[in-house]
């Protein structure tokens, strides 16, 4: 076992050996751009911690089955990261031309030692790309882009749930000023890998494209700002996979969304979304998805209602109508009111409730109901101070007889369960 | 039996678990965190109310109450309604003094000045061991910086004061903190907190607008003086001269000079700079200074515009 790990160990440095010269020449890259170069800039996101079960074992993070996202105050089960390097290589009349990067990885969080890409660990490349900003002569103001790119993502923060996101490898022109608003247009991709064709024929990597046609910056009313999106998705079949019959599976995604700021000391983010068939989701195209509709609203927003008092609020309406019948209602409501008691410490609350009401008739519907409660350290008072530690405690309630909410922490059948533990959150 | 006593145990240990984070971890977590300072809670208004009711403390820059400080010294800085003022040439300001080390090594000189609903614009006066003003340091001297890790939002800014030659007169010695007049109708815009999540997650910030920082009289700042580990080979923002120069190395002139003196000298330095002849300007206020004019060094450096 021992001299296994040795060989494979050796191995790995044969390996890195062959590769220095690549490896030397990735470092030094950036020191081949000329004009005077700034430094790296370190941006990064991490969460992690320890937690335990009433009755044993590690911690549980219930979640309703089928929801889209699950509300996260503590109740996270995994170590998760992202590094990113980013540094300016140009910077002339203007012009800008900027590498970003990121290294995200996650892991079950259940040793010291945790590779890379082991059990339970996985880590990724997201985004490698470059950004040229105010480079068109036509358009100034506008950025080219090109590369892995996270693309003008939109999330609720208290339940992690990203319901505007078309990111991967693309291309894209951003922040075209066209007097009443900005445009932004790209061209993303995501690949299906085993394909069941409607033949019976099977193939692999059908490449899908999207393209993504965004109007932002839109004034509609007083501090309201208005933003449209239109995503068009669609399978690039080779010939080969059209010749094998393979389903194209275009379809859109229409995005209309209203962010009104001065709004109890924060702000409102109202967010309205209709897809079809291959874009029923959150963005990308999916060439084996099934015919269909789907309808969603996003409500969440940030409140300051009093100098100690800070919380945010989301409501989530999604119903997935599939001519399969496999579609589905989810349902969630949550808040997390944070009450601040100095500088540095707090306590939150994070009340939220999941509903997934299946679309065939007969099918149980599920719910779900949580509870966390959080004493919070933090660099300072804000609503989004990080870095911060919280020493944590959720209770979740659910109906056993349907399914189980949880790990294995949790025995089948049970109803109800209590997690508690310490997590850190930060970004930077 | 042993089961249902551990079980019991278990099912009141997330509580107690909390408990007892809160009162441990509690104090000593204030203690790391509560270096950094919080923002002035005075409004503008309310400052520049204080500022103009408030008495002037003194006549001349040598008479500055100065505070001695040590390097390595972390300190906060706060010039509120009851500090001291006086009639800079810029404006009248509530100010802090201090007399820098003489007998240490370089000195690395951080300050943040912290922003909140409002903020302390500051300007940095240095003056030599005669009170002579050597820099005047302002403007994009001190930028924005967001929160970031422990460090909240503030103006930021650094210099270096050099001890390379100890004990010389012309050493920077005195370190004046104020505001100007026109600083104080200016504004700082923050990054909103939430913006900054969403840059530091690669997310689309929402489209909201940034806080405004109003620039007001009083603030707070964290002043961070560090001696340097190492006295060669860095970069010199300022050394003064080794040989000391006779027009530059006598005293002020024991009686400050006629108002009439003091006028034809700030005419004559304004024409100099309006000609752009810059030679002739120092000339002028080296002139100026042997003949006792008060302030006439700080004149010109506050009519040089800063760089951009």
């Amino acid at each position: 076992m021992r001299r296994d790990n040795k060989n494979r160990n050796r191995g790995r440095w044969q390996k890195i050996k062959h590769n220095l010269p690549y490896i030397t020449l990735i470092c030094c890259l950036p020191s081949l751009f000329s004009s005077p170069v700034s430094a790296v800039d370190f941006h990064g996101y991490l969460r992690s911690g320890i937690g335990g079960t009433q009755g044993g074992g590690d911690q549980a993070c219930f979640k309703a089955r089928g929801a889209g996202a699950k509300y996260r105050l503590g109740n996270e089960c995994e170590t998760y990261a992202e590094i990113q390097l980013g540094q300016e290589l140009f910077n002339e009349g203007g012009k800008r031309f900027y590498v970003d990067s990121m290294i995200a990885y996650v892991s079950d969080q259940e040793n010291d030692w945790e590779e890379l890409n082991g059990d339970g660990a996985t880590s990724s490349l997201r985004q490698m790309y470059v950004i040229g900003e105010n480079v068109l002569e036509s358009f100034p103001g506008a950025n080219i882009w090109a590369g892995k790119r996270y693309y003008q993502r939109h999330d609720v923060h208290i339940n992690d749930y990203y319901y505007w996101d078309v990111s991967g490898p693309g291309a894209g022109i951003e922040n075209i000023d066209v007097g009443f608003g900005k445009l932004s247009l790209a061209w993303l991709r995501n690949t299906d890998e085993d394909y069941q064709a409607k033949g019976g024929s099977s193939g692999t990597n059908v490449a899908n494209d999207t393209f993504d046609f965004r109007l932002s910056d839109l004034s509609v009313n007083e501090n309201g700002k208005l933003e449209l999106g239109l995503d068009y998705g669609r399978a690039n079949l080779n010939t080969e996979q059209d010749d094998k019959d393979f389903d194209d599976e275009k379809g859109y995604l229409f995005t209309i969304q209203h962010t009104q700021s001065n709004w109890f000391g924060g702000y409102n983010k109202l967010a309205l979304q209709y897809a079809t068939d291959g874009m029923v989701g959150t963005g990308h195209n999916g060439s084996r998805a099934v015919d269909g509709k789907m309808f969603r609203i996003v409500n969440q927003g940030v409140v300051e209602l009093s100098e100690n008092l800070e919380g945010m609020y989301v409501g989530i309406y999604e119903k997935k109508d599939l001519d399969n019948n496999q579609g589905q209602t989810w349902m969630s409501a949550g808040i997390r009111p944070v009450y601040k008691w100095n500088d540095v410490m707090s306590t939150a609350l994070e009340v939220g409730y999941d509903r997934v009401k299946p679309q065939a008739s007969g099918a149980e519907t599920v719910d779900l109901t949580k509870v966390t409660l959080a004493q919070q350290w933090s660099a300072g008072r804000s609503f989004w101070a990080r870095p911060v530690i919280r020493a944590f405690a959720t209770y979740a309630r659910w109906d056993g007889d349907d399914y189980n909410a949880a790990s294995e922490a949790i025995e089948a059948g049970e109803d109800d369960g209590l997690t508690f533990g310490v997590q850190v959150e930060a970004w930077w | 039996m042993y089961q249902t006593v551990y079980y019991r145990f278990l099912r009141y240990f997330s509580v107690v678990f909390v408990l007892a984070f809160i009162s441990t971890g509690h104090a000593d977590i204030t203690n790391w965190t509560g270096t950094w300072p919080h923002a002035s809670t005075v409004s503008r208004q309310a400052a520049d109310k204080g500022l103009e009711t408030s008495s002037v403390c003194c006549q001349h820059l040598a008479d500055l109450p100065f505070q001695s400080i040590k390097p390595g010294q972390q300190q906060k800085v706060e010039i509120n309604l009851e500090s001291s003022s006086y009639q800079f040439d810029s404006g009248k300001s509530f100010f802090a003094a201090y007399k820098l080390p003489e007998h240490a090594n370089s000195l690395t000189i951080t300050l943040y000045s912290i922003a909140g609903k409002t903020v302390f614009k500051p300007v940095v006066m240095l003056m030599d061991s005669q009170f002579r003003v050597t820099r005047l340091l302002r403007g994009n001297d001190f930028q924005y910086r967001p929160a970031r890790g422990f460090k909240g939002d503030s103006l930021d800014g650094q210099f270096r004061v050099d001890r390379s030659l100890p004990g010389n007169p012309l050493n920077e010695t005195y370190m004046v903190i104020y505001t100007t007049k026109s600083d104080r109708q200016g504004a700082t815009t923050l990054l909103h907190p939430a913006k900054a999540y969403a840059l530091a997650r690669h997310n689309q910030p929402p489209a909201i607008p940034d806080p405004v920082a109003k620039h007001s009289a009083v603030g707070v700042l964290q002043l961070r003086m560090e001696q340097e580990r190492k006295s060669f080979g860095e970069r010199a923002d300022y050394v003064p001269p080794a040989v000391v120069y006779p027009s530059a190395a006598s005293a002020p002139a024991s009686k400050p000079a006629l108002p009439e003196t003091q006028h034809y000298y700030q005419q004559a330095i304004e024409q100099a700079l309006a000609k752009g002849d810059m030679a002739k300007a120092l000339r002028l206020v080296e002139e100026g200074e042997r003949a006792g004019v008060q302030g006439i060094r700080t004149f010109l450096l506050e009519r040089i515009q800063p760089k951009q």
